[in-house]
């Protein structure tokens, strides 16, 4: 009747019904408890069940193995289930490998080959879990890359460098380290306490950044303009966007620069905290180095104007240029009409019939029975200075708590629809199947904000979604929604622990060389020409002649790609000595490939 | 300033109101504890309590029905006390030691993670002794209180006891 592991809900109730039933031979049962997975529960057991005894999921030290109730707690019940079982023997020996799941920044499996990394700087996670049979253990985890790892020589074992529990293990690359700018191969192994053991191999890429440093630095700023009027009507477009929203009143206009200052300031704050910031904008642990403020500054910044409804036609929330390698850090996003902004009119279009929608909106819509800001007889008493909801009167609470929740929804739909348009500025956005784009890779009319580098769409509702994808609810946080974030893979890349260039979507394979036409090579008529064959040639990568006795460069000129299989250069006798020669070649991804003594020049 | 700090505050007045908004009714007595149930005590001379003497304590549970495994902390406040030496009884251990190496915090009067498991499917019911531990008194004259902190019981199939624990006032003499 004890419990078998295959069922981890409900214990009692479900154990007993599995445990009677007639279809199921108790041979084939692993025993819940047997944590060394030999099919009996022995002491062994009762001393490996010790060591998680207390832990809690989250715990360094929690194992779900040991968890016999399933309630995220290893305590005096486990024990009780585990006692009454104890002795039992006959349960099947587990022979199930663990799960293992290697991601670098948390970024999953399907874009591991696609990866590209800076020399340093990044997080390599490991995950396991016992699959429900006997324990994972921890001390046989087992590292090894295929290069070398800072101080670390290729094949060295790196499991010492891994903060290590018992679902995961951590490691961060320390600044400074230098890894080699090349294919990578982590090869992870770890075993469970029934011997069993799980082998993952992980391939990534490390390039140096792009152009002239981490895509994100130095910080950028972004100046979101709620002061423009291009719809062209009697007011300013955000002002009557509050109007629109019943978040202010022409009828009691004295309220309008309070409510505005207050919709503004939430809504910088949660659009700040959605790069990980403070509220106010400062520095937090791991924020991304971007940050907005409602006032021009005089350095350089991107604008992105906020208010009306886009020419375009209603329905859309938002829209920005994509700028692909995050290069213009002056972007204006307010220019060409009302292409370009966010445009908050859009939300009664696009999600006027959500039930979230209307539980925050319509208490303020007269059309629907309620009162807008500034007409309501409480709101002189409910938006004074000196209102503290602690001592108010119920009705005061409630009109208060009216036009709280209408702020917070509108606040935060137009901070989500704001941060999604500043991806774009900085240059995310997957755009076209796999691998075209990451972070945007082509430009073009095929847009995608979804799918990933693997071609899936996935089901979370990431801020660089599409608008229309959401519910209310989503967009806003609401309902038990999280606050919509980054994609993992995107996150990395914000916080500049992942590169952007074309090489980021595709990472090409290594080059080849296999000869050098001729090999033979007479200079003292003039310039050559040489040819060198071999694979994976990019357009158009470097020639260089390498002897160790001679440090000045030896480089061929007018390199020029054939195919991928071969290319010429023109050696002239001014630069380059008689000499036996290892020859470079180098792609324009920064991948080499050197041939040892591959030309002698004469 | 309305902004976040406000809208906590309002968040704890609209807790407050409740049950009033809502119409619900309020007073009257705590349910009755449905399911099984137990009383923990500590079991000691408390005439005999004297400074600086060892003094051994019993932990004794008492219940009408079966229990297969308990977990316990006590505490002396006050550092009235040292606590030490935690043993399991026998009444209830059937191999002679505990599950873990209770933790304690002698200094503080505390121990906690007295734990212990019956092995098999023979549960224990009725008046018994779960463990005993060695008290010195330091302070002399003084008023004291052995509590317990927690007291966890579960019957075989997992359930969990609703348990009352009788903390215990004793005298320090000197």
């Amino acid at each position: 009747m004890y419990a078998r592991i295959t069922i981890r809900v409900l214990p009692l109730l479900v154990w007993l019904a599995v445990g009677l039933s007639a279809s199921q031979p108790a041979s084939a049962a692993v025993l819940e408890g047997d944590l060394d997975g030999d099919g009996m529960l022995t002491y062994v057991d009762e001393m490996l069940l010790a060591t998680f005894y207390g832990s809690a999921e989250g715990d360094p030290n929690y194992e779900p193995a040991a968890d016999a109730n399933a309630d995220g707690l290893i305590d005096h019940i486990d024990l009780a289930l585990f006692g009454n079982a104890y002795g039992t023997t006959g349960g099947e020996v587990d022979t199930t490998p663990p799960g293992l799941f290697v991601t670098l920044n948390d970024i999953p499996d399907d874009m591991n080959d696609l990866l590209v990394v800076p020399p340093d700087g990044f997080e390599v996670t490991l995950g396991f879990d016992s699959l429900g049979g006997a324990a994972l253990k921890p001390t046989s985890l087992s590292v090894k890359s295929n290069q070398a790892m800072g101080a670390d020589p290729a094949g060295a074992e790196l499991s010492s460098s891994f903060t290590v529990s018992q679902k995961r293990a951590t490691f961060r690359i320390p600044p400074g380290t230098e890894l080699d700018r090349t294919s990578h191969f982590l090869t992870v192994t770890i075993d469970d306490s029934a011997g069993n053991s799980a082998r993952q191999v992980y391939g990534f890429g490390v390039r140096d950044y792009p152009i002239s440093g981490p895509p994100l630095s130095p910080t950028q700023t972004v100046f979101l303009d709620f002061g423009q009027n291009r719809s062209l009507g009697p007011d300013i477009d955000f002002l009557e966007d509050l109007r629109t929203f019943h978040l202010s009143s022409t009828t009691a206009p004295s309220y309008e620069v309070q409510m505005r200052d207050w919709v503004v300031m939430e809504l910088l704050a949660r659009a700040n905290m959605m790069f990980g910031r403070n509220p106010d904008g400062s520095v937090a642990p791991d924020s991304v180095d971007l940050v907005y403020v409602d006032t021009a500054p005089t350095d350089i910044h991107s604008r992105l104007c906020i208010g009306g409804s886009s020419q375009f036609g209603s329905l859309y929330l938002g829209a920005s240029q994509l700028d692909v390698n995050n290069i213009n850090h002056a972007q204006d996003e307010c220019g060409f009409g009302s292409a370009f902004g966010v445009f908050p009119q859009a939300l009664d279009d696009l999600w006027g019939g959500d039930l979230d929608y209307q539980a925050a909106f319509f208490p303020l819509d007269p059309a629907q029975g309620g009162t807008p800001i500034g007409e309501h007889a409480l709101d002189g008493i409910v938006l004074g200075a000196s209102f503290d909801p602690q001592t108010a009167t119920t009705h005061e609470l409630m009109r208060w708590s009216d036009i709280s929740d209408a702020v917070d929804a509108f606040a935060q739909a137009i901070a989500t629809a704001a941060v999604h348009e500043t991806g774009h500025l900085v240059g995310l956005v997957a755009h076209n199947p796999a691998p075209a784009g990451l972070y945007g890779g082509t430009s073009g009319n095929d847009y995608d904000h979804n799918v990933t580098v693997g071609g899936v769409t996935p089901t979370n509702t990431y801020v660089m979604n599409q608008g229309g994808s959401f519910t209310f609810a989503e967009l806003t946080g609401r309902a038990g929604e999280p606050v919509p974030g980054f994609r993992p893979l995107s996150w990395a890349y914000l916080q500049n622990e992942l590169i952007l260039d074309s090489s980021v979507t595709a990472l090409h394979p290594a080059p080849t060389l296999t000869s050098v036409s001729p090999s033979v090579l007479d200079l003292s008529g003039g310039a050559a020409v040489v040819t060198l064959n071999g694979t994976n040639f990019l357009a158009t990568p470097k020639i260089e002649l390498v002897e160790p006795l001679d440090p000045t460069p030896n480089e061929a000129l007018g390199e020029t790609l054939v195919s991928p299989n071969s290319m010429t250069g023109i050696l002239n006798p001014l630069l380059v000595q008689p000499a036996l020669y290892d020859v470079e070649l180098t792609n324009p991804d920064g991948q080499k490939i050197v041939l040892q003594g591959g030309l002698l020049v004469q | 300033m309305i902004g976040l700090l406000p809208r906590r505050l309002f968040a704890s007045a609209v807790l407050a109101l409740a049950p009033w908004l809502v119409g619900t009714g309020c007073g009257g007595s705590a349910p009755s504890p449905t399911g099984p149930q137990a009383e923990v005590f500590f079991e000691f001379d408390t005439a005999a309590v004297n400074e600086g003497i060892p003094t051994q304590v019993k932990i004794v549970a008492n219940t009408a029905y079966e229990f297969h495994s308990f977990d316990i902390d006590i505490k002396v406040p006050h550092q009235n006390a040292l606590l030490h030496s935690v043993l399991p009884s026998a009444p209830f251990d059937d191999n002679g030691i505990l599950f873990v190496t209770p933790s304690y915090n002698i200094w503080a009067g505390e121990i906690h993670r007295i734990v212990d498991f019956r092995h098999g499917s023979s549960s224990a019911t009725g008046l018994v002794e779960l463990a005993e531990f060695t008290m010195i008194p330091h302070t002399g004259t003084a008023s004291a209180v052995l509590e317990f902190t927690k007291v966890k019981i579960a019957d075989a199939s997992g359930e969990e006891f609703t348990v009352t624990p009788q903390n215990r006032n004793f005298t320090i003499l000197e």
